[in-house]
């Protein structure tokens, strides 16, 4: 079965992650842009980070037989920094247009602050702009609140909920966002936050419509092999197969298809394994050609 | 105005995509080559969404398309673009109209802010735009990439390097391309770069492999002189 991670941060994660992913079954991935755990002071640090989403991380994954996609945006706790936020709303245009880029996202609140407030409300207008769907992040802390803003903001801006994705979702919240039109997104972490058996119990509960599972993997302790895990669960749990192949690949599919970047036909094939990027030694292929599964 | 070696260059390459992609892909191709002319800014975002306008497929360029083409452009060597390439080098090449310094500026920002088919479509065409020495340090970094199809697309059916790299970067590129597995027949105008320094060099790589019971690359010969072929 194949799987699609719809939020993980690979950059933080080592070509051992990538390796595991893809015996997992793990064959599609999107990372959206997020905070790297401690402030950026330049507007340049985004542009790099953004090119390498689009750049280097995508050839990592590409080694793997991954399909890497991303979100870009300028992330809820940066939002608050003036050192960079209106630099990178002024490279956001720009790099929204590029190829990989499927979303506007992390986008939503981290402390719900009025500058956040500002920078939600505008990249949402670039992800109408550009068509393009929006992954909402929900704060850790206080996070009813935050979703019940970020849903009532979308309303006063008359943004399409079905092109909207609500990342972090829990037991709580979750009711509220199936409410809308909007999709629920669940990030599985080892201690913290959802875990596999919650998300067992959640599917049971509600179903498979609009709900989509990540692993969120990324810098702190998290495991970017939860999405399989809980979909093994969820088969020994007896939820129906066609249920765990909606949640872990038909839903993310579908949804970030929205932005008519995804090439469909041919995510359906498992990317190609490009055998000239893994070969160590020495050996066969002196002038030939590498493999390469075109 | 865009001068008639760039404005040739780009009408076969516009040809060639005519023949392969719909009327209103090739339409729309013409018309972001129009607005090339005088906006970097429309420049950029045409740029970018090229290849999902206009495909990425192999193009497969026929005898008389490479003719034409080197009749064009005589320094052209590449033989595997595709779709989005060839829109690319056209957008590029109307581009050229901009003065000099919004045109490097232009083709800085390219590369710079480019995912890697963007700048490998950019490299493709590096040494038929204007004052191609002004753009050394994006070959050079193209060159330090360890993503493979962007390092071939400098090194490989490219004549930016022979032409333009000092010779440090040149044997570096080809130390680089062993390590690779690249075939260095693939690299142009080898032959007039070859010098004792680059010798040096292949000898050391070879006795380097040697000791750690590695394999050495046959096609080291290409930049041994001949008495080393014993």
């Amino acid at each position: 079965m194949k799987i699609f991670d719809p939020h993980i941060h690979m950059t933080s994660r080592t070509t051992d992650d990538y390796a595991a992913m893809r015996a997992a079954g793990i064959v599609a991935v999107l990372e959206p842009a997020f905070w790297l755990g401690q402030p950026r002071t330049h507007v340049g640090t985004f542009e790099d980070y953004f090119s390498s989403l689009l750049g280097w991380e995508r050839f990592r994954a590409g080694q793997f037989g991954i399909r890497h996609f991303c979100a870009l945006s300028l992330n809820p706790k940066e939002a608050n920094d003036p050192r960079v936020a209106d630099g990178v709303m002024e490279l956001l245009p720009r790099f929204l247009q590029k190829d990989g880029v499927v979303a506007v996202g992390e986008i939503g609140y981290d402390d719900v602050t009025s500058e956040e407030d500002k920078y939600f409300t505008l990249q949402l207008e670039l992800a109408r702009r550009f068509s393009l769907p929006a992954l909402i992040h929900t704060p850790h802390r206080d996070k009813k609140r935050g979703t019940e803003r970020s849903l009532a903001l979308l309303k006063d801006v008359g943004f399409p909920e079905g092109r909207v994705l609500i990342d972090h979702n829990n037991e709580e919240t979750l009711p509220l966002v199936l409410n809308t039109g909007c999709w629920a997104g669940h990030s599985i972490y080892p201690k913290t936050k959802m875990d596999e058996a919650r998300m067992v119990a959640l599917v049971k509960n509600y179903g498979a419509e609009r709900i989509l599972i990540n692993s969120a993997a990324d810098w702190g302790v998290s495991d970017p092999l939860k999405v399989p895990k809980t979909a093994a669960l969820m088969r020994e749990s007896g939820v129906p197969d066609s249920d765990i192949e909606k949640i872990t690949w038909g839903n993310p599919v579908a949804f970030f298809g929205q932005s008519g970047r995804l090439d469909l036909e041919d995510l359906e094939f498992p990317r190609p394994v490009d055998q000239s990027q893994l070969w160590q030694g020495n050996s066969v292929l002196r002038g030939q050609t590498p493999m390469k599964e075109r | 105005m865009i001068s008639s070696k760039h404005s040739s260059i780009a009408a076969v390459l516009t040809e060639c995509v005519r023949r392969r992609a719909g009327s209103s892909e090739t339409r729309w191709l013409e018309e972001a080559g129009a607005k090339s002319v005088s906006s970097p800014a429309a420049f950029l975002e045409d740029y970018a969404s090229a290849a999902r306008r206009l495909g990425r497929t192999a193009a497969h360029l026929s005898p008389e398309e490479m003719d034409r083409l080197r009749q064009a452009a005589p320094g052209w060597r590449k033989t595997d673009c595709c779709l989005d390439d060839l829109g690319r080098a056209v957008l590029l090449l109307s581009a050229t109209t901009l003065l000099e310094r919004d045109f490097q500026n232009l083709v800085e920002k390219v590369y710079w802010q480019g995912d890697t088919r963007e700048r490998q479509a950019l490299l493709n065409v590096l040494s038929l735009l204007p004052g191609p020495e002004r753009f050394l340090r994006l070959a050079l970094d193209a060159c330090r990439n360890n993503i493979q199809s962007l390092f071939e697309s400098m090194a490989c059916e490219n004549s930016y390097p022979a032409v333009y790299f000092p010779d440090l970067h040149f044997n570096q590129m080809i130390l680089k391309a062993l390590f690779l597995e690249v075939a260095l027949h693939r690299v142009s105008g080898l032959s007039q770069r070859l010098s004792s320094e680059l010798a040096r060099m292949a000898r050391d790589f070879a006795s380097e492999r040697a000791a750690a019971g590695r394999a050495v690359p046959p096609d080291l010969e290409l930049i041994l002189p001949e008495k080393d072929n014993a």
